[in-house]
């Protein structure tokens, strides 16, 4: 009982302290409000379920990366699968479309740019870049996608490369 | 935008969690949904071992009834058959499960895959080791019973229909869902080896910044 209710502290403090982390992986895998609410959730719950393993010699923020990275992921490929088996109706797509032109009015254009440009990278380089702005250094870049440190150079050198051209073009 | 603005721009962001609860209710959300799931894995277990005991008991009911030696050996074979499928489905979910350090985004690409091409396989192969046991099974019990002939192949044309069902709704699941999803991570795969495969054009910046 002691053990559940200093598990349960440690998680709230861990979601407390990361929240905008989450929150900013969330926007990334999901597209509309409704389905970061999911992955928030989801993600929540795959921490909760992690922690028994969470190693204190081990990073907490590489520890929580890896759980959200893996949790979105799978999260992103289900809806999309989803979406491709239920093909999505006019009304739909136009409410799909409504929802997130209302969450781009309310961010900076910059921000809305860099999102939708992160959305068109490929599954790796999203990841890495994500973990770069999050301020990760290569080395825990590297801890977190289980590269090689020295490898995450280039996977970086090519997804920033292809950001600013998408970027460009969305704020052109 | 130089990188150091746009590392700024993002960290800066001020996002709002989509429901704000109260920790308790937090807590209790995440109690709930692990009961939650559990009970379902508990559910899908209990469901495919009650279909097989109800098939282990109605054929080893009619072990004991019949006394035809082809009949009898029908029922033998549907009864391993249902034990085998049991096994297949659910005695080697339960060993793979375990709980430890999460895996790095590359192992756990790996794994899905895995995971995926394994699913396939099953599912591709779903004439061998699910319908053709039961189906032969069945026949031998069917045609082993003192029945008219009649009567013997309405019963197969049954069983071969129900058959032919279950094995399509497979082969439908694998070429819509399953393969189109293993391609994609394959795709993801490739491209993580690819770039970790090519480390001499590294950007200036990888010392500074790790």
């Amino acid at each position: 009982m002691k053990s559940q209710a200093r598990s349960e502290g440690e998680f709230l403090e861990l979601v407390q302290a990361n929240r905008q982390r989450i929150l900013r992986i969330c926007r990334v895998y999901a597209w509309t409000p409704q389905d970061q609410e999911d992955l928030y959730q989801d993600v929540l719950f795959q921490i909760w379920r992690a922690l028994p393993g969470l190693n204190h010699k081990v990073l907490a923020n590489t520890w929580l990366y890896r759980v959200t990275l893996n949790t979105a992921m799978s999260f992103s490929r289900k809806h999309a699968r989803q979406r491709s088996a239920q093909p999505v109706e006019g009304a739909e797509l136009r409410q799909m479309a409504e929802e997130r032109q209302g969450v781009a009015e309310a961010t900076d254009p910059r921000l809305e740019a860099l999102y939708e440009a992160i959305g068109l990278l490929n599954e790796t380089e999203r990841a890495a870049i994500t973990l770069f702005l999050e301020g990760l250094s290569y080395d825990e870049i590297a801890g977190v996608l289980g590269l090689e440190a020295g490898h995450i150079g280039v996977l970086l050198h090519r997804a920033k490369k292809k950001l600013s051209q998408l970027m460009t073009e969305e704020l052109a | 935008m130089n990188e150091a603005e746009l590392k700024s721009l993002w960290q800066r962001q001020e996002l709002q969690p989509p429901v704000s609860l109260p920790d308790a209710e937090i807590m209790n959300r995440m109690r709930q949904k692990l009961r939650q799931f559990d009970r379902n894995i508990f559910r899908r277990d209990m469901r495919e071992g009650v279909a097989c005991a109800v098939v282990v008991g109605m054929f080893l009911w009619e072990f004991f009834v019949e006394s035809a030696a082809l009949a009898r050996t029908g029922c033998i074979v549907v009864i391993a058959a249902a034990v085998v499928i049991f096994g297949k489905l659910v005695v080697r979910r339960h060993f793979k499960t375990k709980r430890g350090e999460p895996d790095s985004v590359k192992e756990f690409l790996e794994k899905e895959r895995r995971k995926m091409t394994r699913e396939i396989f099953l599912l591709r192969s779903v004439f061998w080791w699910y319908i053709l046991p039961l189906l032969v099974g069945e026949e031998l019990f069917v045609f082993g019973l003192p029945r008219p002939l009649a009567n013997k192949l309405v019963a197969t044309a049954v069983c071969v229909a129900v058959s032919g069902f279950v094995y399509w709704l497979n082969q439908r699941a694998v070429r819509k869902y399953l393969v189109p999803l293993q391609e994609e991570m394959e795709t993801a795969a490739r491209v993580a080896e690819q770039m970790a495969g090519e480390p001499g054009e590294q950007d200036g910046n990888a010392k500074e910044n790790s």
